[in-house]
């Protein structure tokens, strides 16, 4: 079945905040006040947060309310984009609707511009990957990509270093990928569950506010 | 320095966590026969500290794992017939900074399963449902420990030429003795 989507861009969001959480533990701190830690979650996982978000109308705040009630309370998972277009090594999205202005059936649209990469193939919890990639505007590192793996889905990961061809980046590939497997910069999500619980406040009867937490879904795929 | 510790429960069959996030893909050694995948995603909730056996003690510790995913449930459910007396292996496993496996898995410790209790409790808004299985060192055994008195039969049971509770038999509350044997 697939999966509902999340798009941030829909509920205006003022702030939204996508890390990568991990554990360390630490072996307390010594006479000098020096404490050292160690990682002991194999590369963590990512946590997206978006806060004071506003749908603007009727259909934004049904909307919220129906991909919401969707996530069952964090049980489903859903795609959530992360919709940071000007950190992508990409320039503005044009895209022009059919002659008599309808889109696809997905709702897509004709779209010129942005990225096309692919990379070869890599093993379980890589951290490295040589790409061959066209893009607007070059990789300085920082920029997120996904990947749509066979079994865990679509997974995000983050560039930290650029040599040449080869990018380094974290968490660990989730998943090993075959030889020309596409890495999506335009657009890059994730398969993520909820956490918490979300509210849908409503003042004066018209205007809401909304706040989201979602960790990334690492159950096992089934 | 980054490590990470694995867990295996040679049950039926063998289930693999670790104590990391997604898959871990172990290349085979003298436990695993064939390269194994282990699953991580915050199923092992907690291990224990064990001692190394150096002095030959035995031991009982607890792990602590997820109740409600697919593969530990598994152990609690179906499998738990095959869980009692499996092998449970604990290893630890180094990473280096790009998180790439260092070496071999460190095979630290081999325990016995025992028994497996399910609990579940309320707790942050909902209810927590964790496994705990209960492993011991093979030496761990389960009779209740002989009662003994420091009478002189049982010092002489123990010991037949000791006579240092002779004097027992004699003491009551106020009485003042030499010491020693009589």
């Amino acid at each position: 079945m697939a999966l509902r989507t999340f798009h941030p861009d829909q509920f205006h969001f003022d702030d939204q905040d996508i890390r990568r959480e991990g554990l360390t533990t630490s072996g307390g701190p010594s006479l000098s006040g020096i404490e050292e830690p160690i990682s002991t979650d194999g590369g963590g996982k990512w946590v997206a947060d978006f806060a004071n978000g506003e749908p603007l109308d009727r259909a934004g705040t049904l909307a919220w309310r129906a991909i919401t009630e969707g996530m069952d309370g964090g049980a489903t998972a859903v795609i959530v984009y992360f919709c940071d277009r000007l950190h992508q090594p990409v320039g503005d999205a044009v895209t022009v609707p059919h002659s008599d202005d309808t889109p696809f059936d997905d709702d897509s649209e004709y779209s010129s511009g942005g990225a096309t990469a692919t990379a070869a193939a890599a093993a379980l919890r890589a951290t490295t990957l040589t790409i061959s990639i066209a893009s607007e505007k070059p990789l300085i590192g920082g920029e997120m990509f996904s990947i749509e793996h066979a079994t865990w889905g679509w997974r995000v990961y983050r560039i930290i270093s650029i040599d040449g061809a080869t990018i380094q980046f974290r968490p660990p590939l989730r998943e090993a990928i075959a030889a020309d497997t596409p890495l999506e910069f335009d657009s890059p999500r994730c398969q993520m569950l909820l956490a918490g619980a979300t509210s849908n406040p409503l003042n004066m009867g018209r205007f809401t506010s909304c706040s989201i937490r979602f960790v990334e879904d690492m159950r096992k795929p089934t | 320095m980054r490590e990470s510790f694995l867990l295996r429960i040679a049950s039926d069959p063998v289930a693999r966590i670790w104590g990391g996030v997604g898959d871990l893909l172990i290349p085979a050694d003298i436990v695993e026969v064939e390269p194994a995948i282990y699953s991580g995603a915050g199923e092992m909730l907690n291990a224990p500290d064990f001692q190394q056996l150096i002095n030959g003690v035995a031991e009982r510790i607890e792990f602590q794992v997820s109740g409600i995913t697919a593969e530990t449930l598994r152990l609690a459910l179906e499998e738990a017939p095959s869980v009692d007396g499996a092998a449970v292996h604990l290893g630890r496993i180094d990473f280096d900074d790009d998180w790439q496996q260092i070496g071999e898995v460190e095979w630290e410790a081999v325990f016995r399963a025992d028994t497996l209790t399910v609990s579940s409790q309320p707790g942050g808004g909902g209810r927590i449902r964790t496994i705990a299985l209960s492993v011991g060192t093979d030496d761990t055994g389960r009779s209740r420990a002989p009662l003994a008195f420091f009478t002189d039969a049982d010092q002489r049971r123990r010991s037949s030429d000791d006579a240092f509770f002779s004097h027992i038999a004699g003491i009551s509350a106020g009485t003042s003795r030499r010491f020693g044997p009589k």
